[in-house]
């Protein structure tokens, strides 16, 4: 990973948690409320 | 199965739960040979774990419904820890864990991340390790992969599956990783610690016809050298897609044979009216256990 971090680059934090670079700062996912019922793992039909 | 998991099938609940039922008698009765079957009822006290050893991936033994006019006892998978294994398969006793590598692509849903995150620190405090590896491009991986070092290998993402001829690929950073990329880890048996791969996305068990035989993430990863595979065999949601990570990671970090810990993630997440926990297919042994000291 380079020096300078993009946005949505991701990272482990010192206590293993995942985190995610958002243009300013690294820190935790945020979780976005789903509106779009069930949440498959499938890009299929994209 | 894609329609039921997503909850856009017109079934709910116990109706959900019956035509799962039916669909899991329909293969047992249509694919099973009689002299089988009655083998099956013989030893059945006997049986303490089930392989299925075959060149055709496609049918979804896991929904398998044993039914006699006299007994029934539930689907195979709940009834015994059941595996799958491909020929030529060789034997991993002790399956590693180390080093942690875990693909999480930049469109992962959030639930990915938690996952990573819960099996990043599990590892941390279990076998006392560092952080794993956060790989996101197709060439990393690859590297990884080909360097005859890599210890377990996780993938937290999105799989996109064409059925009509394209097959499985993953979405990453600098291209889409296909099980065709491993080609060249399958001539050179480069897995060599003999790793887990879990890859936890929709139907990441799924095969086409490559040329002259099926080809998929199973055999492409069991082919490349892995001691075990974990895939699904079609669309799973999100959420329960963590929760059997986890239970799995806890089972097997507690001892638990491998066989064991896919049956007890499955019970983790079984939901009336929800496919999801028939949907995880798992390649190996299933006597194989974590290697809790394996290097580095």
């Amino acid at each position: 990973m380079s020096a300078e971090p993009k946005i949505g680059d991701v990272r482990f934090s010192d206590s293993g948690e995942v985190e995610v670079f958002d243009g300013t700062a690294w820190g935790p996912y945020r979780q976005i409320p789903d509106d779009a019922g069930v949440v498959l793992r499938d890009r299929t039909e994209e | 199965m894609q329609s039921l998991a997503s909850g856009r099938s017109g079934y709910s609940g116990p109706a959900a739960g019956l035509w799962l039922r039916e669909a899991g008698v329909s293969l047992w009765n249509q694919m099973v040979p009689q002299v089988i079957k009655e083998q099956f009822w013989e030893q059945r006290s006997r049986i303490r774990s089930f392989n299925i050893a075959t060149d055709q991936d496609i049918p979804p033994w896991e929904l398998l419904y044993p039914l006699s006019p006299t007994e029934d006892e539930g689907f195979l998978v709940e009834q015994f820890p059941v595996m799958r294994r491909v020929y030529g398969q060789q034997r991993v006793a002790a399956i590693s864990l180390r080093p942690a590598a875990f693909v999480l692509a930049r469109d992962a849903p959030a639930e990915a991340h938690a996952e990573v995150s819960m099996i990043n620190q599990r590892l941390r405090a279990a076998l006392g390790t560092g952080n794993g590896t956060l790989v996101d491009g197709v060439q990393s991986l690859l590297e990884l992969i080909n360097s005859g070092e890599a210890g377990l290998l996780h993938f937290a993402c999105h799989n996109r599956f064409d059925a009509s001829g394209g097959g499985s690929s993953v979405a990453m950073a600098d291209g889409d990783f296909t099980p065709m990329m491993l080609t060249s880890a399958a001539t050179g048996h480069t897995l060599a610690t003999g790793p887990l791969v879990f890859l936890n996305a929709c139907r990441s068990a799924g095969a086409v016809y490559e040329y002259t035989r099926p080809m998929g993430w199973a055999s492409g990863f069991m082919a490349a050298g892995a001691g075990a595979f974990v895939g699904t065999l079609w669309a799973v949601p999100s959420q329960p897609a963590r929760e059997f990570a986890e239970a799995f990671y806890a089972a097997c970090l507690d001892g638990a044979p491998l066989g064991q810990a896919v049956k007890i993630a499955r019970t983790a997440i079984r939901r009336p009216g929800d496919p999801t926990w028939l949907a995880y297919t798992a390649y190996g042994d299933p006597a194989a256990r974590v290697a809790a000291g394996s290097s580095p």
